[in-house]
């Protein structure tokens, strides 16, 4: 059997970032999955990572729903205005936050592409679909913080799994 | 248990920001299909035994012609058809609710409760990750979990699933099933996991 999973780049921060952007992905691959570890610079509270695809900004093409339990509460909701990765811890102590983020198919031109997405810190666990209602492969996917940066220390790394 | 990093090939005890990255253990292509508009199930045969766990990756659409989004994906296992599947799952939807539900003494594995149908909206696809743990094992019964959902609309769905098949034998076999057979450019990958 062919083994699979393969490093494609990584980012480790070594100064807070408003974004982190992995451009030029190779196209070879079936699916793509980025693992995340790291934290926002937003106080105590925490930050929503928002997932842009190909450069796109919010309120194009992303559609997400969600799943999450907060605190002693659970909920979810529908956005018809963006992707997410999820939600991070603020950096105020030694809390992290960790996500997986799997990106279905994304280069082929058939199909709009879907992606399932869980992260988890402190006081929180998150799990979310997400569509972009467009079939243009995915040659480029950046991660941005709502209010906060990325703190640094942050890591992302994306990898390639490919069918037999 | 030690982490190998990706870079450096030294291993450290946490993934966690700050350390060395993490590289995934083996992890291997089994097989893969592509099912033509209109197959009712895929099945994966011949599944060596050698692994860990084993996962499904899936990306599917229903070719049944109406609307609505919520035709299921079930799983069979060894061609087992006794009442020996139960499953549970929490669900996410655009009504802000949570909710939950299950079913024991069914004859196959319900996994993922929504995918778009022929009736909607074009090209959008359910996404599914379905992991199948210790399934070679022949001491305990199968546990099985997934997450499941798509975004198609304000109808779409996020499902988190635990899955048992209560049979000791090692699984060899798995068939899954798209209710109202599966739409063109469904795929489905298993991977093999140590």
């Amino acid at each position: 059997m062919a083994k699979t999973y393969t490093p494609i780049a990584t980012q480790k921060l070594t100064a807070s970032a408003a974004s982190v952007t992995f451009s030029s992905i190779n196209q070879n691959y079936t699916d793509l999955r980025l693992i995340f570890s790291g934290t926002s610079t937003r106080d105590s509270t925490n930050d929503i990572v928002y997932l842009s695809i190909n450069g796109e900004t919010l309120g194009t093409n992303g559609r997400y729903v969600n799943l999450y339990g907060y605190s002693g509460s659970a909920g979810s909701g529908f956005s018809g205005s963006y992707n997410v990765l999820g939600i991070i811890d603020g950096a105020t102590g030694w809390q992290q936050s960790s996500g997986i983020l799997d990106v279905f198919n994304y280069s082929n031109s058939t199909t709009f592409k879907t992606s399932l997405a869980r992260t988890n810190g402190s006081d929180f666990v998150h799990a979310c679909v997400n569509t972009w209602t467009q079939t243009t492969a995915i040659n480029s996917i950046r991660l941005w913080t709502n209010i906060g940066l990325f703190a640094a220390g942050s890591t992302f790394t994306l990898y390639g799994i490919l069918k037999a | 248990m030690a982490i190998t990093s990706l870079k450096s090939g030294i291993s450290t005890r946490s993934g966690m920001v700050g350390n060395t990255l993490i590289y995934p253990g083996s992890y291997e292509s089994i097989a893969s299909a592509s099912p033509s508009a209109g197959t009712a199930y895929v099945d994966f045969t011949s599944i060596p035994s050698t692994y860990t766990h084993l996962q499904i990756r899936a990306i599917c659409r229903s070719n049944d012609g109406s609307a609505g989004n919520n035709n299921g994906i079930y799983a069979r296992f060894n061609s087992d058809s006794g009442s020996n599947y139960s499953f549970h799952f929490l669900t996410g939807t655009n009504a802000g609710a949570t909710g939950a539900a299950g079913l024991a003494s069914q004859t196959e594995m319900f996994i993922n409760a929504v995918n778009p149908r022929g009736g909607d909206t074009a090209n959008v696809y359910s996404a599914n990750v379905i992991d199948i743990l210790d399934y070679a094992n022949t001491n305990k019964y199968k546990t099985v979990r997934a997450l499941t959902g798509d975004a198609l609309n304000a109808s779409g769905v996020i499902r988190l699933f635990s899955g048992l098949w209560m049979s000791a034998t090692a699984i060899s076999s798995i068939r899954i099933t798209m209710e109202g057979n599966f739409a063109a450019n469904s795929q489905l990958a298993l991977y093999g996991v140590n």
